[in-house]
């Protein structure tokens, strides 16, 4: 046990090289014997190990028929992927990736890059059929790209099968037709991140429903507290994610579960936009005009006592030793380290229950490749136990895997520090837009359109009535569900 | 009569400083505002209480972290190197292009010289995917050579359009003498005209630099591999991680990728000014 939380401390520390650490987790994957030493040495359940070295093995085997087909590639293969918020993360990713070709005798040219780029790449590779074998697409991006992916059901398949399935989100987003056009690589999960000493104040605990959160924004700004903030502006992560889950949490939806009839007039959509105006009386007129970084800027300067985001907040302030300012016993201002006060607790309920939206991120081969084999050889490589958990644990919470097998085993993050737990089950309630019917295509023009943060913006913000801001939705919604 | 003279001087001093001063401020600011930024930790640039132009505790450890962990030199050279050919090849085939606009006279010369110019605004933006599709045509994507070919797309319009309005500012009595001399015509361009010209390639050559150094959309879908980044398209692959911003390594990269352009207007500026003072024409 204590073996597993050193290692754990320091790798999430940077303190341990990653190389050695690749080489301590890969050796996992070298034997069966190894991998039971290793994990007997980490795990204190008995049955855990049992489970983990029977997974193993089956991956070793996996492996082992991998290479007795040998791998080739044209020139070399190429991968473009998203940047997580802990260099040391994307390093080991590196790492994982060079020591795959290494084996293999390929060669692999990865880039780590901002999510802003993969879009504009994607988008390029889409058009013009050209760019990297691999891109990592967000959302329901596999559904925009259909024509243009190539088919990796069998990769996903031989995934799911061996590690428990993946979450309905990963299908929503990745599944086309019954097939799987892109490879579920991680969701960045989110929680409400909350300054435990602002909550202590004024005698707050952890609002299980969205009502409660509100009248916990109310009390913050009666005692003269940073108040609550969440994103009503284009943030492409926290702004989607905040709206659409208030709007699902209240049982409304803009889509049919047929796929075509826009529903987004209804009695529930008028209750999440009356909720949200409340919710908005209490907070900064600033969030209207949120981006993804504002509301992290925000807390780490603290000037708000709350917010939705995935744990980046946290994890920055601990990196960067962030401080804020506080009296001490004598009244004297001191300077504390602001992790310490920051903790995180689970999107709260509306009528309809947890509801969120998925921050989701898929591996896709294009079609244009001339490595398909390569890549998915590759992809599955990078989605197995063995290289999951080195990569996922330095990462903080912000990565969370696809496949559902791998939630509880000992070195994921959320299982070794308790201020990331609230992150574990977010898979679990989590669709994509078009939710609840299959019709994602639509449901990813929508989102990109800003319909729904725009509806509950221009309510908010004063620009429209609420009759007006759902006539405007649903115009826009027509749009996109009927084409 | 004198005292008055003297009262008007120094008024005009006054107004002129002042005015001076008014643009110089506004001008450095942003310089400013980088600096500040890039050299103050984290718990300042965080504390909303600190007034923001104070700075308690400067350090170096933005420019550490940007050297020590991101290719910043890397991007640096390959900036420097896509808009140095970029430029190069503008300015030749500009010239010329202007020179032929602005002198020759062909059947629909103007309606050309207004096509080149409405070209120069039509925005990346809407050209970007084309002009990827030409790129990997050619066999030429992801490879620090499409940018040097596609920067030109835009700068030679703007150079073109640019000289010929300095080709026009110049008499023709100047070339038709050296051709009645016996000059041939690119003679008379390269010996009479060019040199005269100086001062305005040398701003559109600066123009030109400045637009290449600073262009992301091509750079961003052309030159994906990070050994072959420029510096726009690096910094913020390597400083904005998911929702985590790097300001003060990004302020950083910035000011530090500012400074060749800095020193190039420098040097480049006094040239500039006395060629524009040393017209052919001067009486």
């Amino acid at each position: 046990m204590k073996e597993r939380k050193d290692l754990t401390n320091r790798l999430q520390n940077g303190k341990i090289s990653r190389r050695d650490f690749i080489k301590l987790m890969l050796a996992t994957g070298a034997s069966a014997t190894a991998i039971g030493g290793v994990l007997a040495a980490c795990a204190p359940e008995p049955a855990a190990t049992a489970v983990a070295t029977s997974a193993a093995t089956e991956a070793v085997a996996a492996a082992t028929e991998a290479v007795a087909k040998p791998l080739s590639v044209e020139g070399k293969l190429t991968m473009k992927l998203r940047a997580a918020f802990m260099p040391q993360g994307n390093e080991i990713l590196k790492v994982i990736v060079e020591d795959w070709g290494q084996k293999n005798n390929i060669p692999v040219e990865v880039d780590i890059t901002s999510m802003n780029d993969l879009q504009t790449i994607a988008a390029t590779a889409a058009e013009t059929g050209a760019g990297p074998d691999i891109i990592e697409i967000n959302q329901g991006s596999a559904h925009l790209f259909a024509e243009k992916l190539a088919d990796v059901s069998d990769v996903c398949d031989d995934l799911g099968s061996r590690y428990g399935g993946f979450y309905t989100a990963a299908e929503e987003a990745c599944k086309v037709n019954g097939a799987w056009l892109s490879v579920p690589r991680f969701f960045a999960p989110h929680a409400i991140s909350y300054r435990t000493d602002h909550f202590a104040t004024i005698g707050a605990s952890v609002p299980k429903t969205w009502e409660e959160l509100y009248e916990i924004g109310k009390a913050l700004v009666d005692a003269g507290l940073p108040p609550i903030a969440f994103p009503l502006g284009h943030a492409v992560g926290d702004g989607n994610d905040f709206n659409y889950s208030v709007l699902w949490s209240h049982g409304a939806s803009d889509v049919a579960s047929d796929g075509k009839t826009v529903t987004i007039d209804s009695v529930e959509t008028r209750a999440a936009i009356e909720y949200m105006q409340r919710l908005f009386s209490v907070m900064p007129a600033d969030t209207l005009s949120y981006d993804d970084a504002s509301n992290n800027r925000a807390f780490l300067a603290s000037a708000i006592s709350a917010t939705n985001n995935a744990s980046t907040i946290w994890g920055a302030a601990r990196n960067q030793s962030t401080k804020y300012k506080t009296k001490d016993a004598d009244g004297k201002e001191v300077e504390k380290n602001l992790h310490e006060v920051t903790d995180h607790f689970v999107y709260p309920e509306g009528p309809a229950g947890r509801v969120t939206y998925a921050e989701f991120m898929s591996s896709a081969v294009f079609s244009y490749s001339k490595n398909v084999d390569a890549a998915k050889a590759l992809l599955t490589y990078l989605n197995e136990r063995e290289q999951l958990t080195p990569w996922v644990n330095p990462n903080l919470g912000f990565v969370f895997p696809t496949l559902m097998g791998v939630k509880d085993d000992l070195l994921m993050p959320w299982n070794t520090t308790p201020k990331l737990a609230p992150f574990k089950d977010y898979a679990e309630t989590s669709h994509l837009p078009g939710f609840p019917s299959t019709n994602f295509r639509s449901g990813t023009d929508a989102y990109a359109k800003w319909v729904v943060v725009d509806m509950f913006a221009s309510v908010c913000g004063g620009l429209a009535s609420v009759d007006d801001a759902i006539a405007t939705a649903k115009a826009l919604l027509e749009e996109s569900y009927k084409a | 009569m004198q005292s008055s003279l003297r009262i008007r001087k120094i008024t005009k001093g006054i107004v002129v400083t002042i005015g001076l001063l008014f643009f110089i401020v506004i001008l450095l600011f942003p310089f400013y505002w980088m600096f500040i930024t890039s050299i103050k930790p984290d718990s300042e640039l965080y504390d909303t209480a600190q007034p923001p132009m104070q700075l308690l505790k400067p350090t170096l450890e933005h420019y550490v972290y940007l050297i020590e962990n991101t290719r910043f030199l890397l991007w640096l050279k390959n900036s420097a190197l896509v808009a140095t050919v970029s430029t190069a090849v503008s300015i030749v085939i500009g010239t010329l292009a202007a020179y032929s606009l602005a002198r020759l006279r062909f059947r629909g010369s103007r309606t050309l010289g207004l096509t080149i110019f409405i070209t120069y605004l039509v925005p990346t933006t809407l050209i970007f995917l084309p002009l990827a599709y030409v790129i990997r045509s050619l066999g030429l994507f992801d490879k620090q050579i499409a940018l040097m070919i596609t920067y030109p797309t835009f700068l030679i319009p703007f150079c073109t359009w640019l000289l010929m309005g300095y080709f026009k500012g110049i008499p023709r009595e100047l070339e038709e003498s050296a051709m009645v001399d016996g000059a041939t015509r690119l003679q008379a361009l390269r010996m009479i005209i060019l040199p005269i010209m100086l001062p305005g390639i040398v701003s559109a050559a600066l123009f030109a630099f400045t637009l290449s150094w600073n262009e992301f959309v091509y750079a961003l879908t052309l030159a994906q591999t990070e050994a072959i980044k420029t510096l726009p398209t690096g910094i913020v692959s390597q400083l904005v991680l998911a929702d985590v911003y790097f300001w003060g390594s990004l302020m950083a990269a910035a000011l530090l990728g500012s400074v060749p352009i800095a020193i190039l207007y420098s040097f480049f500026l006094e040239y500039y000014v006395k060629g524009m003072t040393a017209g052919a024409v001067k009486g």
